[in-house]
């Protein structure tokens, strides 16, 4: 385990641990994800197209967590603050989703918020100890290619 | 080729290399942490910047490396660069072994550069690609053989798999296939 990860994890802070166990459930994941991309860009074009994006991240996620099959560090005996999710670590669901997001805004003047979003959702997996650095990170190489995947059909398209 | 655009392309594909080098004597040193904390900082900064520039905003640094460095004909200021950066995260994060992230960064580096630069000056197109060159492919692989120092023998066919992924005309960007490349290779064999 790395050395930042280790340090990250063992943090303790309330409020930051309850916004972390927020984003933790899937179900208010999807919903806080859902209200930035609605209430942040009025073009339903747009949103579908991100809604695209995040679905192209995370198949690609899933499919690199079925082959790397990393185990997550609560699952080798590190301390988490929530349950120990069953599937496997790298790469991060949640990150991956988070960065595609924040991509997809780059042209936006609301871009920092995306960004600032992202890296707390990045940091708040690691925290809670069912991440490491490099599973979060890698949501930031997933996430160009899922823009630009999408972005290909999407030309092909119009 | 205006004398100009050959002017920036070569400024551009050296500072490809060195950007490369730098990268692998950086692991060398600071280890692999450290340089995933480098390059996932650099990227995330890098997308502050887009994000500036294509507002409108200047960006002093950024103008300054646009000016001398950048293609023309970018989709959005920064492209390569970033793409760059993503391709040298995904070796640093996907693979462990230092051995195998230095031979990436050395062909992303210097292997694809080097394609570039002979590339231009070839007469012999790729049949299956009319903006490539046979001479810019050979250059590639010559040019990555010295990764032989990071992992034996296996730079040859790692170096020949590179440049034909590097040929053919692939919707994404050369600064991520050929990282890619790189991943399935080390994973496979």
């Amino acid at each position: 385990m790395d050395s930042l990860t280790l340090a990250i994890s063992s943090l303790s802070i309330p409020i930051v641990t309850y916004a972390s166990t927020l984003l933790d459930d899937p179900f208010s994941y999807i919903i806080i994800v859902a209200l930035l991309l609605m209430f942040f860009e009025p073009r339903w074009e747009k949103r579908i197209k991100v809604v695209f994006v995040i679905a192209v991240a995370l198949m690609l996620s899933i499919g690199i967590k079925e082959i790397a099959k990393v185990p997550r560090p609560c699952d080798l005996g590190f301390p988490s603050k929530v349950a120990c999710p069953t599937d496997y670590s790298f790469p991060s669901n949640h990150a991956a989703i988070a960065f595609a997001l924040m991509l997809a805004f780059i042209n936006k003047p609301t871009f920092p918020i995306y960004l600032a979003f992202a890296l707390f959702v990045a940091f708040s997996r690691v925290y809670l100890g069912v991440h490491t650095i490099d599973d979060v990170l890698a949501g930031l190489v997933i996430a160009p290619i899922a823009y630009q995947t999408v972005e290909i059909v999407w030309r092909k398209k119009r | 080729m205006e004398k100009k655009t050959i002017g920036r392309e070569i400024g551009r594909q050296l500072l490809h290399a060195l950007v490369g080098i730098f990268l692998i004597l950086f692991l060398a040193f600071f280890g692999r942490e450290r340089l995933v904390i480098l390059l996932s900082a650099t990227l995330l900064v890098g997308m502050l910047m887009i994000n500036w520039k294509m507002l409108g905003s200047r960006v002093p640094v950024a103008d300054w490396f646009q000016k001398r460095f950048e293609r023309d004909a970018t989709r959005f200021p920064g492209y390569g660069s970033a793409w760059y950066v993503v391709g040298a995260l995904m070796l640093a994060i996907f693979l462990h072994d230092i051995s195998q992230i230095s031979a990436g960064i050395f062909i992303l580096a210097v292997g694809d550069a080097a394609s570039t630069l002979v590339g231009m000056h070839g007469s012999y197109k790729l049949p299956y690609n009319k903006h490539k060159t046979i001479e810019g492919s050979l250059a590639f692989i010559l040019f990555s053989l010295p990764a032989y120092a990071f992992i034996g023998w296996i730079a040859i066919p790692l170096a020949v798999a590179a440049a034909i992924a590097e040929s053919i005309p692939l919707p994404y960007d050369d600064n991520v296939v050929i990282p890619a490349v790189c991943v399935v290779f080390f994973l496979l064999v």
